[in-house]
């Protein structure tokens, strides 16, 4: 009696469903163009990860190359490279989230406490526009500034009587390249998502902070920043997601020969090895393995975020 | 007593200041940083090489000269990169238009069976991707290499453009709407055309801000897709006339007629720069505010 009910309503509720499916059908041609460009460029790529376990030879199918299992990942773990690179690739990820994650909290927290409307505006409009350019541009200005004996530091370094400096020369200089260009690119643009949460926070707070003697700074310190919490931790668990996800185009486009025992790193090694050498079958592997780090750091740290803070973004 | 109090104030007053000023003067810092380095590219295109070298171009063009504009103008490869960086962008916006804001609007609408399966579908691919070896293979086998399609088409799907607009319609555009305009006999085909989209022009300005800067600046995709120059974008024959550095002519370097062409070239180089970046900076003002406001918008979902 009560399984000819439960199969009653399970009936209705198919039906409905129908109904509802029907009903919308327009909204799933809306989905379908993008539905079909995911599928084949989105997800088309992560079936060919199989050619990480594959020997592949150019022009055939994924079903008729070799199975190696995982020769490309020992190749890779035992290549001379290995080491190099992964130091490398951590290297600049760290140095690149010490700078880049608190910076534009600063820069957030300043606009917001800025009293004057005029400099509040120019800050802000000065600092967004180097966002707007591409990477090619960056390193371009880079060079411009940094290379050879033209580069305009090395003019004032000897005008000044000093020694030049060869920035593509030392493989250590690469970094700071690398990443006070990433700041002066991106601190302005990053603070604005600050800004939105600190715009939220009550206004009122802090004029009471203020009755009752607190200092602009204790104010911050004690009423802001605990107010924007939430988006750092968000803003946080994003750039460790990205941590090792570097782009290859920046790395690559510093890259000299001379540096290139510290400006080798996962990404710019995939691209060398797989578009440049063809090896298609081991860079998959590499690019394979850089991607599996990526997705277990995101999701450890959404973890512990979660646990511990309660905030999270998956 | 009273008097304690007044100077308590009195200090406190100061105190604030003194923080008032120093949050003015780093930001003034800041400002001059950020916009010196293109400040000096720009009056250094102008600049007389030998003017360049020796230092005394710090604030104003010295020695004023249109040399490496001419230069660029008589650069064939210049104009064939910026054709090409142009159609492409158009192209490319206006794909990205056609997939990712019907998507995002599908995708607001809570009363769509499956509208959370497919979303988590998008979003997964913000996570994981193939990676870059196995969607150039992808692309080899469906003829798109050395093909203009690889970079209008492949990067249609932008799940963080589909993201903003999907919260925007979220909350911009209330079920209640579709229902009184169902009543009237409207599709959601018509509904989306003659209300939605009149109804969100500041987000389509920022999708479309985003689309066009994504395209525009594109160069390792360029660079592994693109192998006929006459494909090339801007940015890659930027590239080639500035990145590439020149260490061995730089070493080889004697005498002044090579010197003379040494600065010549870092002339044209300043020039290239100032002409690609130009198009961008004409449409910032205009855009700023969207800008902005599409980082809030993206913000709140996160």
């Amino acid at each position: 009696m009560t399984k000819k009910k439960t199969e009653k309503t399970s009936t209705v509720q198919t039906r409905f469903l129908k109904k509802e499916i029907w009903r919308h059908r327009e909204l799933y041609f809306f989905l379908l163009p993008g539905f079909i460009a995911l599928l084949i460029f989105s997800y088309g790529p992560m079936y060919g990860i199989v050619t990480a376990f594959q020997d592949v030879k150019f022009g055939r199918g994924y079903g008729m190359n070799e199975w190696v299992g995982l020769y490309h990942f020992k190749r890779f773990f035992n290549s001379t490279w290995f080491e190099t690179i992964m130091v490398n690739t951590m290297s600049v990820s760290f140095l690149r989230l010490i700078f880049t994650w608190p910076l534009p909290i600063i820069m957030a927290l300043l606009l917001h406490n800025c009293t004057s409307k005029g400099i509040k505006k120019t800050a802000q409009m000065t600092s967004y526009l180097p966002h707007l350019l591409s990477t090619v541009v960056v390193v371009s200005i880079i060079n411009l500034f940094c290379a050879g004996d033209f580069g305009l530091i090395n003019i004032v370094l000897r005008n000044a009587g000093m020694e030049r400096i060869s920035f593509f020369g030392e493989p250590g200089l690469v970094y700071p390249l690398y990443i006070i260009s990433d700041i002066w690119k991106e601190t302005g643009y990053s603070a604005v998502v600050y800004m939105g949460a600190l715009s939220s926070v009550d206004e009122e707070l802090m004029e009471a902070s203020k009755i009752d003697g607190a200092s602009k700074l204790q104010g911050i310190w004690h009423i802001q920043i605990p107010c924007i919490i939430p988006t750092i931790v968000t803003m946080f668990i994003m750039s460790m997601g990205n941590l090792f996800a570097m782009g290859a185009d920046k790395m690559l486009l510093l890259q000299t020969d001379l540096n290139i025992s510290a400006s080798e790193i996962v990404s710019t090694y995939v691209y060398k090895v797989g578009i440049m050498q063809s090896q298609y079958g081991f860079s998959a592997a590499v690019g394979l393995f850089q991607n599996v780090i990526n997705v277990t750091l995101l999701l450890t740290v959404n973890w512990i975020c979660k646990k511990k803070l309660d905030t999270s973004i998956i | 007593m009273r008097e304690g109090v007044d100077d308590f104030m009195k200090k406190k007053k100061s105190g604030e200041k003194v923080f008032d000023y120093t949050v003015n003067i780093i930001l003034i810092i800041v400002a001059v940083v950020c916009i010196y380095p293109l400040w000096y590219v720009l009056i250094a295109s102008f600049s007389s090489p030998t003017a360049i070298a020796s230092g005394e171009v710090i604030l104003w063009p010295k020695g004023f000269t249109l040399d490496g504009y001419t230069r660029v103008i008589e650069n064939k490869n210049i104009w064939i990169g910026y054709r090409n960086s142009i159609l492409y962008t158009i192209a490319g916006t206006a794909v990205d238009f056609l997939i990712q804001i019907p998507v995002a609007y599908a995708l607001s609408r809570k009363s769509l069976p499956g509208h959370r399966i497919i979303m988590a579908l998008f979003v997964f691919t913000m996570y994981f991707s193939g990676g870059i070896i196995p969607k150039y293979l992808l692309l080899n086998s469906l003829h798109m290499i050395n093909s203009p399609i690889a970079l209008i088409i492949p990067s249609c799907v932008n799940v963080f453009n589909i993201i903003i607009a999907k919260s925007f319609f979220e909350g911009s555009v209330p079920d209640s709407l579709y229902d009184a305009a169902r009543i009237d006999g409207c599709g959601y085909t018509r509904f989306f055309a003659r209300i939605v989209l009149p109804l969100s022009p500041a987000l389509l300005a920022i999708i479309a801000l985003y689309c066009i800067q994504r395209h525009w600046n594109v160069f390792l995709d360029a660079e592994m897709y693109m192998i006929d120059s006459k494909y090339y974008t801007l940015q890659q024959v930027i590239r080639n006339i500035t990145a590439k550095l020149d260490a061995n002519l730089m070493e080889v370097m004697e005498g002044t007629e090579l010197m003379r062409m040494m600065q010549e070239k870092q002339l044209l180089k300043y020039s290239v720069v100032v002409v690609s970046v130009v198009p961008l900076v004409i449409i910032y003002p205009f855009v700023q505010k969207f800008f902005v406001r599409g980082v809030m918008v993206g913000a709140v979902k996160g």
